[in-house]
């Protein structure tokens, strides 16, 4: 049986290109998406996934908020932050709030593979150092 | 696009091959779909960003830079995202400098796309992309 990702991402282009990549991987479908932390509270309500890829920077209601709120609401939600370079400052106040894993948008396919992985296996994966799309 | 435009040496890394390689796993057929999407939607936000600096407007300038840059990360658009990054960190606007900003960027994503296209014409799995591709 396949693992239920919820993509959570304002930008449209990327939720594709994600959705794409994920599901390519063959272990895994995608079930919801959100442009905001506003729809993706809602969309929880309807639909609980096995891991969310979560934005930070989002209108309405960004990603540090929406995942406060989600994982008050529902501990065992497994959340992975995936971002932009740079938003690192953003992830001790995410790791307090609860998320299991952060990824740069530039990660490559491996990668969110590894990461989807160990987070629904119950671990934590957290990206650091450089920024995999620089070449 | 412009065929005698000089394909860029390994001394300007225009895009990540790397990165790109990632779309010779997904398909001919998605990556066409997302670069069609991402060509339409490059100039949609340079134009933003022209606005945003012409009005002085920092946190505008700063959002439509931030979203940029990952999207054109994702696609492996490595000096783009570097001068974009650049421009999110600014902390002042000049608004008369909007056009000569803007007129930089649109220079750096027509030479992204001819390398892009020169690294297509590089894939043998994407023998059959004459004609899909919106760069060939």
């Amino acid at each position: 049986m396949k693992h239920r990702i919820m993509l959570v991402d304002d930008h449209k282009l990327f939720r594709k290109g994600l959705r794409m990549l994920v599901e390519s991987l063959n272990r895994y479908e995608v079930v919801a998406e959100a442009a905001n932390g506003r729809e993706f509270l809602d969309l929880l309500e309807h639909e609980l996934p096995d891991v969310v890829t979560l934005d930070i920077a989002m209108p309405e209601m960004d990603g540090i908020e929406a995942a406060g709120l989600a994982i008050r609401k529902f501990p065992d939600l497994k959340i992975i932050t995936i971002s932009t370079f740079g938003d690192q400052d953003h992830l001790r106040q995410m790791v307090v709030i609860g998320v299991k894993g952060f990824l740069l948008k530039t990660a490559d396919p491996e990668e969110v593979n590894t990461a989807l992985k160990t987070v629904i296996a119950g671990g934590t994966y957290f990206a650091t150092g450089e920024d995999p799309g620089e070449p | 696009m412009d065929s005698t435009q000089p394909i860029p040496g390994p001394d300007l890394p225009l895009i990540n091959i790397r990165k790109l390689q990632t779309f010779v796993m997904l398909g001919i057929d998605d990556y066409v779909e997302m670069l069609g999407d991402l060509m339409r939607e490059v100039p949609e936000q340079l134009e933003q960003i022209r606005i945003a600096i012409e009005q002085g407007n920092l946190e505008d300038c700063r959002e439509h830079a931030h979203s940029m840059r990952g999207i054109l990360g994702y696609f492996g658009c490595v000096t783009m995202t570097r001068r974009l990054a650049s421009l999110e960190s600014r902390t002042s606007l000049m608004p008369e400098d909007a056009a000569a900003t803007c007129e930089e960027f649109q220079t750096l994503w027509h030479d992204s796309l001819v390398a892009i296209r020169e690294w297509e014409k590089s894939i043998p799995e994407f023998a059959g992309i004459a004609g899909k591709s919106p760069l060939q």
